[in-house]
């Protein structure tokens, strides 16, 4: 019998980034339009708090209570929204123009230290 | 990009177990208990259904002799063996902690035996300094043990420990572990050997063991997992192993399961209902009492890194039902429901 509190937390947190995952991708591979990336800060920085994600979801998710394909609905739109931004990178600006491009390389360095962080747990936990 | 992402998923994949195949058992208990057992992660697990004279099993990838960590289900052995110390005059349900153990004038020396055994001494569930909470968290979570405390580190962590609710029942587990360790004491013996000596010898539980340190388990300790799927650290519990440190199997647990419905176990006696649970239930000297639709249900359930169990008893009906499983997730319900179909 399943315990409903763990297994609602857990598809509840995979939704969550596989749509952020999916509008990343749509700035990624659409390019242009209010879904874009401002400039290469923006597409790192969504792109290392992603990462950083999908490690955390690892680590703490119960995956015991959860078919294992959920898995995949993490892995998939992750790897579409880093293809995205990678395909995307080469013309985007190095700063955008709106002035917020400092806010972005604080950003950009907070999906950083969390990525190292998610890596630190799947490595030792 | 999309490949290096996908083969790192790969890679990193929650390793998740799923319920055996190797099936051996009654046909009609597998069939029941398959799916009850496999809605959740585990590998290898095993039922006992006692109901009179007739004992029923399903083992998967398991048998009579598989080695489970059985967790919290310790409690009750503890608790048996101090109805049993009363029933020698060893001490008595009102004896003060401090009477037996070094304590000084902290709060949890007037705390009585009885107390400890109920979960009424007031004494917190786990060790409440920061260095011992950090340690014990952190170890949890990796489904390590945390446990680490030797006899002389508990008696101290009782000694700074308050005693806030004293005579409401708020589970502890270091509530258990001093009070397995008082019993001994007063019996002028350790833990173990009173445990042996005095519970197991007599049922006949000869594959029952209490390791106590990683050094007493043998090589090929069984090996559980935790609620993430990974394989989680054997629990011995050191000087907590009276709340939680043997490790038993389906066979020895059905010998106890039959020596407590017929009242021959060693202070059996613990498991009649002496106090209010707060939740509905009563409880005893270590076993919990509850009422299921008219049907008494006497129980205790145990988790570690990477077992969980549960332990019930319908005493007036005279049946019984054991779950073991190699998974850390929770198998109180299956139990129940196992128990009840039928009584």
């Amino acid at each position: 019998m399943t315990a409903w509190l763990p297994v609602v937390v857990g598809v509840a947190l995979v939704a969550w980034l596989a749509l952020d995952a999916a509008l990343i991708a749509l700035r990624g591979w659409r390019g242009r339009g209010r879904l874009r990336f401002a400039d290469r800060w923006d597409a790192l920085s969504r792109a290392l708090h992603l990462a950083a994600a999908a490690l955390l979801l690892l680590v703490f998710v119960q995956w015991g209570h959860l078919p294992g394909a959920l898995w995949w609905l993490v892995v998939l739109p992750v790897a579409a929204a880093l293809s995205g931004a990678a395909l995307r990178w080469p013309e985007l600006p190095r700063h955008g123009e709106d002035g917020a491009a400092g806010t972005r390389r604080a950003s950009a360095a907070g999906g950083a230290v969390l990525l190292v962080l998610g890596l630190a747990l799947v490595v030792l936990v | 990009m999309a490949v290096l992402v996908l083969l790192l998923g790969f890679a990193a994949r929650p390793q998740v177990p799923s319920l055996s195949d190797r099936e051996a058992g009654d046909p009609g208990l597998l069939d029941r208990a398959r799916p009850l057992l496999a809605a959740d992660a585990r590998e290898r697990a095993s039922v006992v259904v006692i109901d009179g004279d007739r004992t029923r099993v399903a083992h998967f990838g398991a048998d009579g002799g598989t080695v489970y960590e059985i967790g919290s289900v310790t409690k009750g052995m503890t608790a048996l063996l101090l109805a049993d110390a009363v029933e020698r005059g060893e001490v008595a349900e009102d004896t003060e902690l401090g009477a037996i153990l070094d304590l000084g004038d902290a709060p949890a020396a007037s705390v009585t035996l009885a107390e400890l055994a109920s979960h009424r001494s007031g004494l917190p569930r786990l060790p409440t300094g920061l260095a011992e909470s950090v340690g014990t968290a952190v170890a949890a979570y990796r489904g390590s043990d945390p446990y680490r405390a030797d006899r002389a580190a508990l008696v101290a962590q009782v000694a700074a420990a308050g005693t806030e609710g004293r005579g409401e029942v708020a589970y502890s587990n270091m509530g258990a572990a001093v009070l397995g360790q008082a019993v001994a004491e007063a019996a002028g013996t350790d833990y173990r050997t009173l445990l042996r000596e005095r519970l197991l010898e007599p049922v006949g539980m000869d594959a029952t063991t209490l390791p106590v340190t990683p050094d007493g388990l043998p090589e090929d300790a069984s090996v559980g997992h935790g609620a993430r799927g990974r394989t989680a650290d054997p629990w011995t519990s050191h000087a907590y192993a009276p709340m939680g440190g043997v490790r038993s199997t389906p066979g020895d647990m059905e010998l106890l399961a039959r020596a407590l419905l017929e009242g021959a176990a060693p202070g059996a006696d613990a498991m009649e209902p002496r106090w209010d649970a707060g939740d509905g239930g009563e409880v005893g000297l270590g076993w919990w009492i509850d009422d299921h639709d008219g049907t008494a249900v006497t129980w205790h359930n145990g988790g570690t890194g990477g077992f969980s169990s549960m332990f019930a008893l319908d005493r007036e009906g005279g049946r019984a039902v054991v779950v073991l499983a190699d998974s850390s997730l929770p198998v109180d319900d299956i139990g129940i429901t196992l128990l009840l179909e039928d009584a």
